[in-house]
């Protein structure tokens, strides 16, 4: 019996189900659980009582999420269906409190900021509000008062704020603009800004 | 004519007690050592957190929204009472008041911003409004120079004031 929404293949491929599971989805490369990209490493994951190995799994391009390196980081996995679950409940909470402000939140945006977090490995929950403009914003912040905002705009692009650390600097480096979901995740990766995002 | 106009509301306000702050020129700016308070709306606060879109203008306005807390007199429990009285948006339960000192706010923004935004704080007294039943508020004023939403630097300027929050309260308090 499945009782997560990720299991492997015995080819050694990671699927994901969504809920509800069932013992008889398809094996193979889709569809895979997205944001593990840069998983070079063995992985083993324990499904059922038996133990899998990944192979190889750069069947998944997605480029930014971390290396998984043994069964503990299984966790994150966990972490990110968890975490998927808390930003659709945030997300119903924004969609009321829009209602009585007189605010549409945009369709585009949600569905946007939905499926940035479906495809990423991010395992650190943002904050998440709702625009005058009816956009959705992701901040993560952290006690060095970094911060990355992201407000998902109905055209599929991305408007960004960074206040990251920089080795060496006394003063946290800042930038902003607009980026499509790969430049950002390539200017979140120079900002090294992985820390504001994983746990 | 400015300069004797402002003289003689202060005077006047004076006298009725409301004011002891002294008139300022130039466009009634607000003095870099009093405060302002902002309302932020809930939609804006996650696990206390406040997202600094809050602090940008309404591509309609001409600043940002916020109330001079030194307007009024008394304790600062007093003086944000006062300005809860004032209020023309309908507050919610669960929104609250961020307060930001005005010279504090202001120069950070400018330094963090390599002289980009230079923002000030002017008074900006709002008349009495008898049709919708809103009183005469001598404390609203505006933050000037702040972004749009919709600009390409609004979040990041947003975001600079947002680091400048004192300490919040609630919009509408718990009756005792």
């Amino acid at each position: 019996m499945i009782d997560a929404g990720i299991a492997t293949s015995d080819t050694g491929h990671f699927f994901y189900q969504e809920p509800p599971y069932s013992e008889t989805a398809s094996f193979g490369s889709s569809p895979v659980l997205p944001g593990l990209g840069d998983l070079r490493k063995k992985v083993f994951v324990k499904f059922s009582g038996k133990k899998f190995t990944s192979q190889d799994t750069s069947v998944w391009n997605e480029s930014y999420a971390p290396v998984l390196e043994d069964e503990n980081n299984l966790e994150e996995l966990f972490q990110k269906e968890n975490l998927l679950g808390l930003i659709q409940q945030r997300i119903s909470v924004l969609e009321r409190l829009g209602e009585e402000d007189g605010v549409s939140p945009s369709e585009e945006s949600k569905n946007f900021l939905k499926e940035f977090f479906s495809k990423r490995l991010i395992t650190k929950k943002p904050f998440i509000f709702l625009l005058e403009n009816g956009n959705f914003r992701a901040v993560w912040k952290d006690e060095e008062k970094q911060q990355i905002g992201l407000q998902f705009l109905p055209d599929g692009n991305i408007q960004f704020v960074i206040f990251a650390k920089r080795p060496q600097a006394p003063e946290l480096a800042q930038s902003y603009g607009v980026d499509t979901p790969e430049g950002i995740t390539r200017i979140l990766e120079a900002n090294r800004s992985q820390t504001l995002l994983y746990s | 004519m400015t300069f004797w106009k402002n003289l003689s509301d202060w005077l006047l306000s004076f006298f009725k007690g409301e004011n002891t702050n002294p008139p300022e020129t130039q466009d009634w700016v607000i003095p870099d050592s009093n405060h302002i308070l902002r309302y932020i709306k809930p939609s804006a606060i996650h696990d206390g957190a406040i997202n600094g879109s809050e602090f940008l203008k309404r591509p309609k306005d001409e600043g940002t929204s916020v109330n001079w807390i030194e307007y009024f007199q008394g304790t600062l429990e007093k003086q944000i009472e006062e300005i809860r009285k004032k209020a023309r948006l309908e507050y919610k339960k669960t929104g609250l008041l961020a307060r930001l000192s005005v010279g504090q706010a202001c120069s950070y923004v400018l330094e963090k911003s390599n002289s980009t935004f230079n923002l000030s704080v002017v008074k900006d007294p709002l008349p009495e409004d008898e049709e919708k039943g809103f009183e005469e508020d001598k404390s609203h004023a505006l933050i000037k120079g702040t972004p749009t939403l919709g600009d390409l630097q609004g979040e990041y300027v947003g975001d600079l004031i947002e680091k400048c929050i004192i300490d919040t309260f609630p919009a509408i308090p718990d009756k005792k």
